[in-house]
């Protein structure tokens, strides 16, 4: 029970980064019904910011080096939402997808030509420790504390802009009907760019974290990137509590996967309920079935 | 001026020892056009394809378990690998068959991961070493079988089921309503493009000395994929040129001490491909609307007249 129980925590404290990555995808899926391959590069460059923040700038505080990875992963997305899916909005949508999938690649390789391929370790910056429940026999460390409060911060943020401000009401507006919003006077490339924005500085955030508790690498994007996009397609894709569900779930499933039968097919693991949930249920957890229109 | 000769020497004999290997990509990217180009679907993990067909042909030819004389081998490793990975892409295409193209893209991205991570963990292939292959295919043989799969893409292109194929990725909706069975129409189309892959895989275990899983990582499926997106979704001729002149341009690289960065160059080619020019490098121009050959050469039928008319868009 105990050990179920501890598969559960160290699940919850990964599952919180997927769901925050999910939001990303989720969000913009939402607005312009793009699966953005070069989502978890974003987390990748966020965290090599962030890396690079706390080694060069000696003493930078851990939160000001958060905003700065988030602000340079938001940046970053606005720039490839404008040279490279803009242009293309219009076009079949195979196109766009195959310059996401072209951009996930470049920043990868730019990562790697920039940065070095060997791994870049984070300045420790969590306290470390653990506090133990001797009752239930679970161990609960620091830095999973910390990594699922402030992704409830991040998500409550996220929650406060999309229903609380008028920005948020013209995303939503988008999402709903791009044409129709544009005819209400909403500057819907605005909203892309700032969906795109939002969604990557949520991304940057994890990169943080996850750079924080393994290592920062060009590749630490792709296996999170395609552990959240599960997340998003299990929750529906479109729905923000969907994301944040599915990423929970997912990061569960994963532990629980690589505690009681091996972390060899971890990966495996993730695409077979991919497969899974697009058979069963397309439309996922809390989707909605979007009619083809004629 | 002899670094220069010297580099287009290096270059004739890059080109000469590449052959087999450009043969292998010609099929790749012509299995890939059939489902992405052809149908309009979005597979983005060919080589997982390629690995399941290479590595069921090897798996024939090293342990060789009716210990038949090799020419018999080879051949049965060849239909294995195509069997094999036809039935993989059936397995695959069944759930997915019903999705919009996004997720199509990552179930195939998922499977070409699944694959290449069991192929790190099996043993009696040698895992993350590898296998030594015997070579039993020449280049003479391989581009038999390019010659093969042109012919039946030609054939395929220009027959009914070709055509009911492409009124399907114009308009869905339309050609559902006159009676084309969606589903299995893709699914089929998926098997075929897989069973190519399939093929290739098999003569490419069978001319390579060595196969090993790092060779069919996910950067090889967007190498693929470049070759269908700059020779033109549907451009037959355009595909194998795209696949002749990328299958080269890795040695190019190397050649200049780049090699490096061909990812980097894969990737902004594709980027600058779909931005610049999505329709390819041909359009939909093929060999035989050359006008010396157009005379002699012309797979006739109404559905090339809307094609060229540019009635019809992609």
């Amino acid at each position: 029970m105990s050990e179920f129980l501890q598969f559960l925590i160290n699940g919850l404290a990964v599952g919180s980064m997927y769901a925050l990555i999910a939001l990303g995808y989720t969000m913009v899926y939402g607005i312009i019904q793009l699966i953005n391959f070069a989502h978890g590069e974003f987390m990748m460059m966020g965290a090599f910011v962030g890396a690079f923040t706390l080694n060069r700038l000696q003493g930078t505080p851990l939160a000001v080096a958060l905003v700065i990875s988030m602000l340079a992963a938001g940046l970053l997305a606005v720039l490839v939402e404008l040279v490279a899916y803009r242009p293309l909005r219009r076009q079949p949508k195979i196109f766009v997808l195959t310059a996401a999938i072209a951009v996930s690649v470049l920043l990868q390789n730019l990562g790697r030509i920039v940065f070095g391929s060997s791994a870049v370790s984070f300045p420790a910056q969590f306290p470390q420790g653990s506090i133990g429940l001797e009752s239930l026999g679970v161990w609960v460390e620091y830095s999973q504390l910390f990594v699922l409060g402030l992704s409830l911060v991040l998500m409550a943020a996220l929650w406060l802009i999309v229903h609380k401000t008028k920005i948020g009401a013209a995303m939503r507006a988008t999402s709903q009907d791009i044409d129709a919003a544009r005819l209400m006077g909403i500057n819907t490339n605005f909203v892309i760019s700032f969906t795109f924005f939002i969604g990557a500085s949520l991304a940057g955030a994890v990169g943080v974290f996850y750079g924080m508790q393994y290592s920062v690498d060009p590749l630490m994007g792709v296996q999170p990137g395609l552990a959240a996009f599960v997340a998003a397609v299990l929750g529906g894709i479109g729905s923000l509590p969907g994301a944040m569900i599915g990423g929970l779930l997912i990061g569960i499933i994963e532990n629980l996967v690589a505690g009681y039968l091996s972390s060899t097919y971890q990966g495996a693991i993730t695409f077979v309920l991919l497969i899974l949930v697009l058979s069963i249920k397309p439309t996922g957890l809390l989707g909605r079935m979007a009619p083809v229109k004629v | 001026m002899t670094p220069v000769i010297e580099f287009f020497t290096s270059l004739g004999s890059t080109i000469f020892s590449s052959l087999d290997l450009i043969g292998v990509y010609v099929i790749l990217a012509l299995g890939l056009n059939l489902i992405n180009g052809m149908a309009g679907m979005f597979s983005i993990g060919h080589a997982g394809f390629w690995a399941v067909g290479a590595y069921t042909a090897a798996a024939i030819t090293v342990h060789d378990p009716l210990s038949t004389p090799w020419p018999v081998t080879l051949a049965l490793s060849i239909i294995a690998a195509i069997a094999v990975t036809g039935i993989a892409g059936l397995v695959l295409a069944l759930p997915c068959s019903r999705l919009a193209g996004d997720y199509l893209a990552i179930a195939t991205l998922g499977f070409s991961i699944i694959v290449v991570s069991l192929l790190y963990n099996l043993d009696f292939v040698g895992a993350a070493t590898g296998l030594s292959t015997p070579t039993y295919v020449s280049k003479g043989f391989i581009w038999l079988m390019v010659a093969l799969s042109l012919l039946f893409y030609y054939r395929l292109q220009y027959s009914n089921l070709g055509r009911t194929i492409l009124a399907l990725r114009e308009d869905e909706i339309a050609a559902q309503s006159i009676g084309v069975n969606r589903v299995h129409l893709k699914i089929l189309v998926f098997v075929l493009g897989a069973g190519m892959a399939g093929l290739a895989g098999a003569l490419f275990a069978n001319s390579a000395t060595y196969i090993n899983p790092a060779g069919f990582e996910f950067d090889q499926s967007i190498k693929i994929l470049t070759m269908v997106v700059l020779g033109g979704l549907g451009s037959l001729t355009g595909v194998v040129l795209a696949a002749v002149l990328l299958t080269l341009l890795p040695e190019v690289l190397r050649l200049v001490n780049l090699a490096d960065y061909q990812m980097l160059v894969f990737s902004v080619l594709l980027i600058v491909m779909v931005l610049v020019r999505p329709q390819g490098i041909l359009g939909r121009k093929e060999l035989w609307d050359l006008p010396l050959l157009r005379r002699y050469w012309r797979p006739s039928g109404p559905l090339r007249v809307a094609l060229r008319s540019g009635e019809v868009k992609s």
